[in-house]
């Protein structure tokens, strides 16, 4: 074993006890006092926000290393660490497609769009994808817009507040409710105080405890077959075929990932944001390429699964059978980890999970503010766009905690989210860019075409197949909504794109 | 100089990149494992100094009473943004 294996050990292959998870717990909770103390500083320092793009946007100026750092730690959470965690131990390698097509597609979108959308934000003062697409098709389909990218940073913020809850239940004791509403009480604090400055600082911060964190749990996964060498062995020898063969994944399944976790970057409103927050143009495309295609932690979790799967067919790991894999990582962390590096384990997951839900809420409250709360309130209202983002931000945290603790299904809902929000905006958003004869009119009817079908196709899978993710003749809610989408644009924008043609 | 350094980061992501990406595609999951482990530590050091100079650059900004002066507030394009009767300055929308 190298020296620097040795100081991570031990792992123990039988979990250590009841006394030792209470040691781990109390220890863990005085790190998260220390991490929360760090966050709540940082919030104060930022709370004297004076305009709307320092509340929204970090006066879009987020330089690289705050941008990558951020953003690595806003785009891993709990489904990324622990449900990864579980697919790799569960099914291997070929999960990893889930971030394969992304690691494609989002520097294809930032090269080819990130300066642009960049240097668009700072001249008419954009915030939000309904601002682009506003201004380029005209107010009516803000609306729609703001419908389809609103929802998934909300499910995204409540699927966030419910993983707090249940790590602060499995590890910390408390009520799953109760660690929802600690969890997002602390996200809403220093959100909402500080805006994106605090959201981006922190979040920086927090990828860097979460980034120490999976290389010390890819070091101990490592460390349970005794060294580098003997687990790169085990990862080959005694595992099945089909664990390291990223090609086991049927076709549909993959054509379906492609659309909604690959495609989909192309339209994220949440990219959109990220676009318009950095320091210049360059930074937009540089920081948003380098962090997509390099972040070497996006592996981390399925290799850690299958070494974790690798070491109980060797009988070097006990862990029970039947285990709910989403709980894989906690078990092997509170029951098989010495104190000291559980109780960090355990407090760089929570940073996961915070960062995650911060960068989130501040994407819905930014959508809810642009798209629906100025339009709404116009000049009528005597609120300020600072506190106007305030109230942004703690309706989206509500919406998140009320969708924690009483939507079971919050999974399943953010994926079909996902697939109706890209059925109904790809082309219109692609359109804007490229094609000058696509009409406002045309694009609203895509929109609503597009997410229209693709919602009722989803829905009648459910009822077919039970489940809305699943295909229905063959087909899924994205591709129908799509191709349906991508029909009407054109058709509709010949017959009146000359017309109404910028 | 900082020409050189960018185009030597640039060579070096894109190398990993590949690498990452040809070694998954081919199913060599040991070399994953290796690459994986050997890159984690340089690139966290790397984000956690970097991100630390432009943290410690944003709070000095904020403790002096400004916004982030040298991004935001003295840009050509809130310039522009301020002609055309947009920006981040009010309620104003563009």
């Amino acid at each position: 074993m190298t020296p620097l294996l040795a100081l991570l050990a031990p792992v123990s292959p039988e979990p250590l006890g009841a006394a030792h998870r209470h040691q781990v717990t109390l220890l863990a909770w005085a790190g998260v006092v220390i991490a929360l103390g760090l966050f709540a500083w940082l919030g104060l320092r930022f709370s004297r926000i004076e305009s709307r793009g320092d509340f929204l946007l970090m006066g879009r100026g987020v330089g690289f290393w705050l941008f990558f750092g951020a953003y690595t730690g806003a785009s891993i959470g709990g489904a990324s660490l622990a449900g990864f965690t579980g697919e790799g131990y569960v099914s291997g390698i070929s999960a990893t497609w889930l971030i394969v097509v992304s690691s494609i597609t989002v520097p294809l979108f930032a090269w080819m769009f990130g300066p642009a959308i960049n240097r668009f934000g700072r001249e008419h003062g954009a915030a939000t994808l309904g601002d682009f697409l506003a201004w380029r098709y005209g107010p009516a389909i803000r609306g729609p817009a703001m419908v389809l990218t609103y929802l998934r940073p909300a499910f995204i913020t409540g699927l966030q507040f419910l993983a707090i809850g249940t790590l602060m239940r499995a590890a910390f004791g408390t009520g799953t409710a109760t660690g929802v509403l600690l969890g997002a009480g602390v996200v809403l604090a220093y959100s909402a105080l500080g805006g994106q400055y605090s959201a981006i600082t922190s979040q920086w911060l927090q990828a860097l405890l979460q980034g120490l964190g999976m290389f010390v749990f890819l070091g101990l996964a490592v460390s349970v077959h005794g060294g580098l060498g003997a687990a790169g062995e085990a990862l080959t020898r005694d595992l099945p075929a089909s664990f390291r063969d990223v090609w086991s994944i049927s076709p549909g399944v993959l054509s379906v990932w492609v659309i909604s976790m690959g495609l989909f970057y192309f339209v994220d409103p949440w990219l959109y944001q990220w676009a318009y927050m950095a320091r210049d143009q360059r930074t937009s495309r540089n920081a948003l390429v380098v962090a997509s295609v390099t972040s070497p932690w996006t592996a981390v979790s399925f290799l850690g699964g299958m070494l974790l799967a690798a070491g109980v067919r060797t009988g070097r790991l006990r862990i029970p059978d039947g285990l709910d894999p989403d709980l894989v990582y906690l078990h092997f962390v509170q029951d098989h980890v010495g104190t000291v590096l559980a109780a960090f384990l355990l407090v760089s997951f929570l940073a996961t999970v915070l960062s995650c839900a911060s960068s989130f809420l501040m994407n819905g409250a930014t959508i809810l503010q642009a798209d629906l709360l100025e339009p709404l309130l116009a000049r009528r209202a005597r609120v300020g766009p600072v506190t106007l983002g305030r109230i942004a931000v703690l309706l989206t945290g509500l919406l998140g905690i009320a969708a924690a603790l009483w939507v079971p299904v919050l999974v399943p809902l953010w994926i079909i989210g996902q697939t109706i929000a890209v059925s109904g905006l790809f082309w219109p958003v692609l359109a804007a860019w490229v094609w000058p004869r696509a009409s406002g009119t045309a694009a609203v009817a895509s929109l609503l075409v597009g997410s229209g079908t693709s919602f009722a196709w989803a829905m009648a899978a459910w009822f077919a197949r039970g489940s809305a993710n699943a295909t229905w003749h063959g087909l899924h809610a994205a591709h129908v909504g799509m191709g349906l989408s991508l029909v009407v644009l054109v058709a509709v924008s010949l017959t009146t794109g000359r017309k109404e043609a910028r | 100089m900082r020409r050189k350094l960018e185009i030597a980061g640039w060579i070096l992501v894109w190398t990993l990149f590949t690498l990452f990406n040809v070694l998954l595609l081919t199913n060599h999951v040991r070399e994953l494992l290796w690459l994986t482990l050997a890159s984690l530590l340089p690139v966290w050091l790397l984000t956690a100094v970097g991100g630390s100079v432009e943290l410690a650059a944003l709070l000095r900004a904020r403790g002096k009473g400004g916004r982030n002066e040298g991004n935001d507030g003295g840009d050509a394009g809130r310039a522009g943004a301020a002609r055309h009767g947009a920006g981040d300055g009010g309620n104003q929308r563009g």
